[in-house]
Order: structure tokens, then sequence, then C-alpha cells
């Protein structure tokens, strides 16, 4: 035995307790002894032995009386009694003996070696006792501290244990949720009986499904109930695990809110950004209509004066009304280039493959007049092949070109060069002059509507075909950025995805 | 030899009309040309009906057509134009401020002969006219039914 075992002998024949307590010390044992049923008593209350070998016939007391008051105490509920009695003893006694709740009864006079083997085998009964009654607590424990409501129940579910989880959230005490079916705890508006419940949804030996419980007060909640059906011996049981899962549905229906009203959201902006395009639309279609006549007037009868009055106006006369057609014939082209830009963002377009060199030599082509009495020496590389809107691309080109050519006019003679390379999935394409170029300071401005970084007497121009360039490109995925210094002329690189050929 | 037929101008700006009809004396080409003031004017004209009951019958050589106009819009005088048999081999050229593509491919749809965008300077505006005048109401020949030109 690898603990020692605690008995106490209670006998008042002196020489048999003296002769019983070597016994047992000898066999390993710890002994107490008391010769009177108080002492007894009192040495078991103080020392709590495993065991006590109790002499029925004390002079003080009745063992009988002795081991019921042992067996009544609670801190004494697992010490184990074995009555001792005299020679004649009936079987009516030993009966009330066991009654009062010995474990056992020795009939004396008794052989040493038995008494010995008797007693190890009370202490083997006692000690699978004790770790049944351990194993039983750490369950317990475990079924107990679970944070799920857990029931045990029969075969037609009725409930036979339950956790304090299940008391804490029906708000019924333990005695009353047993003997009560799961069928009572549903809600009453469930349709589906429990049996089909579990069938629909069984997996494997358990099923885990969503239903409605009450509790005591009447209100609801929703529950997800894992149910599993296990065997002892003949009897079918389930243990239930039951979870509280309000929370969880709550949760999902506020994303379920919050997500339809996102889409709603999402619906009415997109309507109110249809609204704005379609606003803009027609501005720009009436700009387009109505914008343009006044300023086509204005020049058109400018000039019918001026026919009129030949040789009539001084000098003063003649600048004033040029000065009104120039104008009003500027205000016309900037109309006509804000149109042309807010068209550039809504053109649809139509993607191939582009060949830059030829758009390119399209573009010189079409310059010429521009190009003529002016030294320019071109240095133009192979470009890539690109995928965009030719038509789209060639304005794009022809505005950067017409910069570099407007913006070297000032040098004797002028270097443009067009570079371009492959960078991953794209092409970098790369304009460069040696004219007048820009402060870095401003690069930012580059590309804005309207923006000029030149006065209108040095160089002509609305501020619109840059942003009509970055609006192109970004049309096509691709990114613009420039780099110069004053005097020290500019360069304009683009990107665009490059030409994937669809079939070898 | 030339020959100066018969032009349907249709604009309702008064500014528009002076300038066109400036330009196109300009040209000498201004001797035939009728002016209606709105597409309903326009159709009337085509007709023969309203103010224009007991006009000269017979087509002009080509109708110059703006696309903004009172009451019955250029489009629409274009898309009932080119629906009658009886009209639609009139040429008709749209002279128009919109540069606007919805424009220019609803026009081609229905039909038109030529898209012409006024252009702000008054040169090359007399210069359109004149090359519109010349080629509409001269060299080409109008079909059938037209009203032949003055003796």
């Amino acid at each position: 035995m690898s603990e020692r075992t605690r008995i106490l002998v209670i006998d008042d024949n002196i020489p048999m307790l003296n002769a019983t307590e070597r016994l047992l010390r000898d066999a390993g044992h710890e002994v107490l002894k008391a010769p009177t049923g108080a002492e007894g008593l009192a040495i078991a209350l103080a020392e709590h032995p495993d065991l006590v070998l109790l002499d029925v016939h004390l002079p003080d007391a009745n063992g009988v009386d002795i081991c019921r008051q042992i067996k009544t105490t609670p801190e004494l509920a697992h010490t184990f009694v074995v009555l001792l009695s005299g020679i004649a003893i009936s079987a009516d006694n030993q009966a009330m003996g066991l009654d009062s709740g010995a474990e056992g009864y020795i009939a004396r006079p008794i052989q040493n070696r038995e008494l010995l083997a008797r007693v190890a085998s009370m202490i083997r009964t006692q000690q699978t006792e004790k770790r049944l009654r351990e194993s039983e607590r750490l369950w317990r424990t475990l079924f107990e501290m679970a944070n799920d409501v857990m029931l045990l129940s029969d075969e037609d579910f009725g409930i036979i244990a339950c956790n304090r989880q299940a008391t804490r959230i029906y708000g019924y005490p333990e005695n009353r949720l047993i003997g009560m079916n799961l069928r009572d705890l549903r809600c009453k508006k469930a349709t589906m009986d429990i049996h089909d419940e579990i069938d629909a949804s069984l997996a494997g030996d358990g099923a885990v499904f969503e239903t409605e419980h009450c509790r005591s007060d009447g209100t609801s909640f929703a529950v997800e109930v894992s149910s599993r059906l296990f065997e002892v011996g003949s009897s079918v049981h389930y243990v239930h695990a039951i979870r509280d899962i309000s929370e969880r549905k709550r949760a999902e229906q506020e994303i379920r809110q919050l997500n339809g009203s996102l889409e709603q959201r999402v619906q009415e902006r997109t309507a109110q950004l249809q609204a704005a395009n379609h606003e803009l639309e027609a501005f720009s279609y009436s700009v387009s209509h109505d914008l343009r006549a006044p300023f086509r007037h204005i020049v058109g009868f400018a000039d019918l004066l001026q026919r009129r009055t030949e040789g009539q106006l001084d000098e003063s006369g003649r600048h004033y009304l040029k000065t009104i057609a120039d104008a009003a014939r500027y205000a016309g082209t900037l109309v006509d280039n804000l149109l042309s830009f807010s068209q550039m963002g809504r053109v649809e377009l139509r993607h191939a493959g582009v060949n830059l060199n030829a758009v390119i030599r399209e573009v010189l082509n079409s310059m010429q007049q521009e190009l003529e009495d002016r030294n320019i020496e071109w240095k133009i590389g192979e470009l890539p092949v690109v995928e965009g809107d030719a038509s789209m691309l060639r304005l794009a080109l022809q505005n950067l070109i017409s910069n570099a050519v407007k913006y070297t006019s000032t040098r004797e003679k002028a270097v443009i060069e067009i570079q371009g390379h492959e960078n991953g999935p794209e092409a970098v394409i790369c304009i460069r002059d040696n004219g007048v170029g820009f402060d870095m300071r401003y690069v930012n401005k580059l590309f804005g509507v309207f923006q000029r970084l030149h006065r209108a007497e040095e160089f002509e121009g609305t501020g619109i075909g840059l942003a009509n360039v970055q609006r192109i490109i970004a049309r096509h995925e691709g990114r613009i950025w420039a780099e110069g210094a004053l005097g020290q002329g500019a360069s304009f690189f683009f990107t665009l995805p490059l030409f994937k050929q669809e079939q070898a | 030899m030339t020959e100066l037929k018969r032009i349907l101008l249709v604009e309702d700006n008064p500014n528009d009309v002076e300038l066109a009809l400036a330009a196109l004396a300009q040209n000498r080409l201004a001797n035939e040309v009728v002016v209606a003031r709105d597409g309903e004017e326009a159709l009337d004209y085509l007709y023969q009906r309203g103010i224009f009951k007991m006009r000269t019958p017979g087509y002009p050589a080509v109708v110059l057509l703006d696309i903004k106009l009172p009451k019955v819009d250029g489009l629409e005088v274009l898309e009932r134009l080119k629906a009658d048999p009886g009209l639609k081999t009139i040429p008709v050229v749209m002279l128009t401020s919109s540069r606007e593509e919805q424009d220019l491919l609803r026009s081609y749809n229905l039909g038109v002969n030529a898209y012409v965008v006024k252009p702000v300077d008054f040169n090359e505006f007399v210069e359109a006219i004149k090359e519109l005048g010349l080629f509409w109401a001269v060299i080409n020949q109008p079909p059938p039914g037209a009203i032949p030109p003055r003796g």
C-alpha cells in the first residue's frame, strides 16, 4: 500500500486493544487507540482516521450508536467503520450493525492473518471509493465551470443534471430544472419537434442547431444547442451543451443592416455622381452651343467693321479693333480647348496596338508649317509598341512635341529627343528638349488646367495642353511627370501599357 | 458659266444670319438665300405652307441647318426631311456651333450630307461659307426637283 493508513481501534479490553495495535502497526499501519466510546469518538473527530475498528460492547456506549454518530458526522462521512463483536453474535445483531452504516462486521475470535486481510480488503475498497470521489469531483468541476449551459437528459430529454450556468441562464433553481424536459425550455413558437431538430442537424453522432429558448420569466433568447447521444450500460442519455448566442445574432443583424445601408449609400452616391455627370455634360453641351456664338459674333463684326472703315480709322482705332477681335478669338480658343478637355474625359477609348514612331511621323508631318525656318535636330529612338487609343495618343504626342518646339523657339539650334524603353509591363517614353525649361518649384502646376508658367507675351498658349496630355495618359492607366530647370530644357516622361500580342 | 442655285439657311440667331449673309455676299453667293428663323419655318418652307404657301415651287439646292433652334430643333428637321421620300434627296449641311460628338453622330445617323463647325475666326468662317456655297450651290448637281436658277 502506498499510503499509510490511519486506523483507530476502540476496545475496552486493554490486552486485546494492545495486541490489535501491535498487529496493525507491524503491518505498516498508523494506529490510534481508545478504551471507551467517548474517547474514541473524540479521537475520530480530531484525527479523521481512515478506518475505525469498533468493539460493539463498550462500557460507556453501544458500538452501533458510536458507528451511527460517526456516520452522521459530515467530516467523517468517508471514514470506514468495522464492527468487532464477541463470540455469540446473532444474525439480527449483525444486520443492525450494518444498518447503522458500518462497512463490515468481524466476529471474534479471529485469526491475526484474517484480521489483517479483512483490513487490507477494506482499505482497498475505501481507496477505490476515494479515487472515484476525486474523479467525480474533477468531472463535476468541469461540468460546473463550463461557460455553456450543460444539461444531461434521458432518452426523452428529461433533464437529470444541470450545471450552474444553466440555473443562471434559465433562471430556474437546480431542483426545478432537474425534472423538467428540454422541450419545456424551448420557445412556444418553435414548430419543429426537438427530435426533428436533432435529426435535421445530425453530423456524426452529434447534432448542432440553432433555436430559441425561454427563461423562467418568459423572455426568449437565441441559442446554439450541441446535443450528443451516449449510452451507459443499457440506458441512453443525451448531453446538451447550450450557448446563448443572442449577442452573436445581434452582431450578425447589425452587420447585415450595415451592409444594407452601405449598399444603399453606394447607390445614392452613384446616383448623385451620375446626376453630376449628367449636369456636367449638359453644361459643356450648352457651352459648346451658346458660349462660342458670341465670341464668333464679336470676331465677325469686328472684322466687318474693320473692312467697312478701311482708311477711315487712325492707328489707335485700328489697334482697338484688332485687340477686340484678338481677345474674342482667344476667348473662342479657350472655350474650344476647354470643351476638348472635357470631351477627353468622356470619349470612349478604342484600344489597339499603337506604333508610336508612326504616330510621331504623322505629328511631324502635320507640323511642317511650324517647323519651317527652325533649326531643330531630332533624335528619335525606336519606341515600344504600346496599347491605347491611337487618336488620343496622337493628340498627347502632338501636344508634347509642339511644346518642345515652342519652348525651344529662342534657341538658335534646338535639340529634341524622343526615347523609350520597356519597364516590366509598361513602356516609358521621354521627350527632352534644350529649351527654356521651367522652375522645378512649380512642377506641380505644370499639368493643371489653365495653369501657365510663362507670360502670354513670351509664349502663346491657353494652359490646357498638358492638362489634356495628363488626362489622356491617366485614361490609359499611365503616369506622367516632368523634370527641368530654368534655361536648361525640360524632360517629360510618361508610361503606357505595352501592347500584348494576343496570339503568336 | 456658274449658275447659283437657291440656298435655305435655317438660323435663329440674327447675328449669325447677318454674318452668314455677309460671308455669302463677300463671295457673291447671296442672291438666292432664303432664311428660316426656326425649325418650323424651315419645314413650312420645304412643305410650301404657312408664310411660304405662295412661294415659287421647287426645292433648294442645299439646306444649311443649325442644330439649336427654337420650336423644332435642327436634328428634328433633319429627321423629318430624311424620312420624307419627297424631301430626302435634298442635301443638308449642318452648320453649327457644336463640335459635340453626340451631335455629329446623330446627324450622320440621320443621313446628313455634311457637318461644318462654325469657326470663331471670321476669315475662316468666310472661307468655309465660300467653299460650302461654291460646292453645294454651284458645283454640285442637285437632285431633280430643285429650283432652277433664275434665267
